[in-house]
């Protein structure tokens, strides 16, 4: 056929699979020609013109048309073939599916021996390992594994389909491409040339990545491909989870688009509306703004002009928190239409016609309290649980070698761990060098008048630190015994609580560092489970007791030295234990038991007590 | 750019400046390339009004975050001023410092961060929350809108050239200040870098030391392996490869032990026992 009459009756709607932007300016391109006289060619697999149409008339429940050999089709409203489907079940407009269903090669034994293949060892294995499966990839399966192994290489800005219409941009047709989809390429420019023979225009409606090939085979002479045998196929629903993997598209936003489907897509304000949606109203305005801006710059690193899912969720990950992260990815990944469905095949085992991934393979970890308890509960929990009060307590004297031991530990934990702020109140005076700090001390300047010097006032910095440390799982040197049932009133505190191993009673020390401690004893001789120890503070120890929980030791002990101290560096290897939220988050500063060198951790692990006291002098 | 001219003094308000040399070393980035997108994103400008974000960089200790920054400055083509914040760092020696010359007059040095504001290059400040309070305040202007520095000591007001960009690394290190909070939510995104993967330490080592052969390399990445998994050390970090690497490739005749043990300060523990706890119901 002559190249000028081709151009004049075939007119191309080049598509990104999944974006609503090309899906609205196929339908609109279709809206504007229902008048004249047209034929719609799309290039979905002929032969599955029935379920295509059954599935596009479920929507906006999405679905997915899935194949033996794993090739799916995405039934969602941001699709732009499936619109085309949809404008052709409106305005009743001809339409043809020219791509093939080919089974592999087009040779049915080749297909059937493939399939038993991949039903007794897997996909996979017979993919990856195609030559030890009398299969060559080099000829048949090209395609899929480097599907497998590469990635997708668009073009870029594919929310922009002016862009992609300008055929100029479109890949460029490749002689070395698989004989699978140069068979399919082939196929489709056979099925346009017999439309094109015909009186009426042709509406192409194709993938961008397949235009210059069908272009390409316009123009030669072609031999008839077999398309008897259709690849089974069967429609499956899909759950609101599953539909993240079908698409690159943003589930929400197809939802979105399906709401206001007459109207333009206003991307950028669907992304607003997600940030600034989430009920967190403590994110102030311009943490939202930073967001926004961050997400659109890592799209643009990505070339495209908005960002996917998975650059929406990054951004509000690292510049908000993973808490706003997960709302945020919430949002994104509901489809309120099949909230209540669940899948009937294995989505994200699918690939396109292509044997491209069919969704963002991309992925995130984001992290989240699974203790955190909502207003509502901890509401309750205090309800329930009040705290208990201090009944009484006696008091001890540690031997000389248990309070050695605890100015060696504190002195290694001062020097290796500490959160250093200046002091309001207190300064020091240092000869001047560079820098004046908090201006010049007229008083000592003047002392050392005589020697030509100035002195300079310095904030002085103070240290004010509380230690966790949970000593839980460490292994012991000596075992520790249950209390015998009638013990005696001569710890610090009276419990009868013995529900954590090393947690039967409170203690406190007051003489050289204030700390309180939950812990084992036999005798005098005590063993701590959960220890709280203060740098810098001058708070008296007792009524800290009370707020220690024989439940909760750990998460009680983070709270009590968020209540006393500036920072507080928690040694445990349970991290799961602690819920901290909110503003003390920053202050408290999870670390590993190892992070502590054992002989260190494990000098204030046990400890003997010399004597016991009968006056309540303040020492020990 | 030359560096004779980023290095020149330049007169502010009046006020003579000196200004300082950029780091002129070279910066090469191998593997996590998404953590390299991420930071590229956050430097990204698009127009003369859009705004340059400050971005952290958070990680273990010699993980590779300096050279992470620079790499990406250079990738923007722009000169690179490191500068590492210690807990006694103070406004004049993170703006400009006035120091006494011969000549008992008073002469003004401007620190790396106001050398990349006036040449228009990155600062990187390594180690900012060592920084204290009074510090990071002297930079809240310069993260958000207004763009600009006041130096007291000085008493000049600078403002940012529009390409100036600025990035924090902090690590896991527990010395350190809290960030107060009205700096921390100017300085956005938050990018985490991790430890690159065997492969990746494998090719960051040879790309050091192009001259050890891959089987030391590989022996090296083995014992350092086998010493975290003894408990010997809690972790180690790409400095501690490539040290290791690079001494016992000079010193042929102690063994990678000997070695490993001088530089990862690893001393012999007493063995403890374990011996299992009764626990009644």
């Amino acid at each position: 056929m002559d190249q000028s009459k081709i151009n004049e009756k075939l007119h191309i709607l080049p598509y990104v699979p999944g974006i609503a932007e090309y899906a609205a300016q196929v339908r609109k391109e279709i809206l504007d020609r229902k008048d004249s006289d047209f034929t719609l060619a799309i290039d979905l697999p002929h032969g599955l013109e029935n379920q295509v149409i059954s599935a596009a008339k479920m929507l906006p429940k999405a679905s997915v048309i899935a194949d033996q050999l794993f090739r799916g089709i995405p039934i969602i409203p941001t699709s732009a073939p499936v619109e085309a489907v949809r404008s052709f079940q409106e305005s009743g407009i001809d339409m043809r599916f020219i791509d093939t269903s080919l089974p592999v090669t087009g040779n049915l034994d080749d297909y059937r021996y493939f399939t038993d293949q991949c039903r007794l060892s897997g996909v996979e294995a017979v993919l990856k390992n195609a030559q030890y499966y009398g299969i060559s990839p080099k000829d048949i399966l090209r395609s899929w594994v480097e599907a497998l192994h590469g990635e997708n290489n668009s073009g870029g800005f594919s929310h922009l389909p002016e862009l992609a219409i300008g055929l100029a941009r479109l890949p460029k047709f490749d002689n070395q491409i698989s004989t699978y989809l140069q068979t399919r390429l082939q196929y489709m420019a056979i099925q346009l040339k017999e439309l094109l023979s015909k009186e009426t225009d042709v509406v192409l409606v194709c993938s961008a990545s397949h235009v210059n090939g069908i272009r390409h085979f316009l123009d030669a002479p072609l031999e008839p491909v077999d398309d008897r045998f259709v690849v089974p196929s069967r429609i499956c629903a899909v759950s609101e989870d599953d539909i993240l993997k079908m698409s690159p598209e943003v589930p929400f936003f197809m939802y979105l688009y399906e709401l206001f489907r007459d109207t333009p897509v206003e991307r950028e304000k669907w992304i607003s509306h997600v940030y600034c949606g989430t009920d967190r109203t403590d994110i102030p305005a311009e943490k939202i703004r930073v967001t926004h801006q961050y997400g659109y710059n890592l799209a643009l690193t990505d070339k495209e002009l908005y960002p996917d899912i998975y650059n929406l969720v990054a951004a509000a990950k690292y510049c908000v928190d993973d808490n706003y992260a997960v709302k945020v990815f919430q949002k994104l990944k509901s489809y309120p239409p099949n909230e209540r469905t669940s899948s009937e095949c294995s989505v994200k085992n699918l690939y396109d016609y292509n044997f491209m991934p069919l969704g963002n393979r991309r992925s995130l970890t984001l992290t989240v309290s699974a203790f955190y308890d909502s207003p509502e509960i901890s509401k309750l929990r205090r309800k329930i649980f009040r705290p208990s009060r201090s009944i009484c307590y006696s008091r001890w004297t540690r031997t000389l070698a248990s309070q050695q031991a605890e100015l060696d530990f504190m002195k290694y934990m001062k020097s290796r761990f500490t959160a250093l702020q200046e002091s309001s109140e207190d300064y020091c005076v240092q000869e001047f060098s560079s820098g004046f700090y908090d201006g010049i001390d007229i008083r000592e300047t003047i002392r050392n008048k005589p020697f030509n010097k100035m002195y300079i006032r310095k904030p002085a910095v103070e240290n004010r630190v509380c230690y966790v440390i949970d000593y839980r799982s460490a292994d012991l040197s000596v075992p520790v015994h249950e209390p015998a049932l009638n013990r005696k009133q001569g710890s610090i505190q009276v419990s009868l609580d013995t529900r954590q191993r090393f947690c039967q009673t409170k203690i406190f020390f007051d003489k050289n560092y204030p700390g309180v401690s939950l812990a084992a004893y036999e005798d005098k001789h005590y063993t701590l489970g959960v220890m709280v120890t203060f740098v810098g503070v001058k708070d008296d120890p007792i009524p800290m007791m009370d707020e220690l929980s024989y439940s909760y030791p750990l998460e009680s002990a983070v709270k009590l030295g968020t209540k006393y101290a500036k920072q507080v560096f928690v040694f445990t290897d349970s991290p799961e234990e602690i819920a901290v939220t909110g503003p003390d988050k920053k202050r408290v500063k999870v670390l590993p038991c190892a992070a502590i060198p054992p002989v260190i951790y494990e000098k204030m692990r046990e400890f003997d007590i010399d004597y016991y006291r009968t006056d309540d002098k303040r020492g020990d | 750019m030359e560096t004779t001219d980023l290095s020149r003094t330049i007169t502010i308000d009046n006020i003579a400046v000196n200004l300082r040399v950029p780091d002129i070393s070279d910066y090469y980035w191998i593997g996590q390339k998404e953590v390299f997108r991420l930071l590229s994103a956050a430097w990204l400008k698009m127009n003369a009004k859009d705004r340059i974000m400050t971005p952290v960089l958070i990680g273990p200790p010699g993980c590779g975050k300096t050279t992470l920054a620079c790499a990406v400055a250079k990738e923007f083509q722009q000169p690179v001023y490191p500068m590492n914040c210690t807990s006694d760092m103070r406004p004049d020696d993170l703006l400009i410092t006035p120091v006494i010359a011969k000549d008992s007059q008073v002469l003004y040095r401007a620190s790396g961060l106001v050398s990349a504001m006036v040449n228009g290059g990155v600062c990187v400040l390594d180690e900012a929350n060592r920084m204290n309070e009074k510090s990071w305040a002297s930079l809240a202007a310069l993260l958000d809108d207004r763009r600009y520095i006041e130096s007291i000591s000085s008493g000049t007001k600078i403002m940012a050239h529009p390409e100036f960009r600025l990035v924090a690394t902090m690590n896991d290190d527990s010395s350190t200040f809290t960030v107060p909070e009205y700096i921390e939510s100017r300085l956005k995104p938050i990018l985490p870098v991790e430890f690159p993967s065997v492969h990746e330490l494998k090719e960051i080592i040879a790309y050091h030391m192009p001259f050890v052969t891959p089987e030391h390399i590989q022996a090296v990445i083995q014992y350092l392996d086998d010493q975290k998994q003894r408990g010997s050390i809690t972790s180690y970090s790409i400095r501690d490869a490539i040290n290791i690497t690079c001494f016992s490739s000079k010193n042929p005749n102690d063994t990678l032990d000997s070695i490993g043990r001088t530089i990862l300060k690893i001393h012999d523990r007493p063995v403890t026992v374990k011996k299992s706890i009764f626990i009644g119901i």
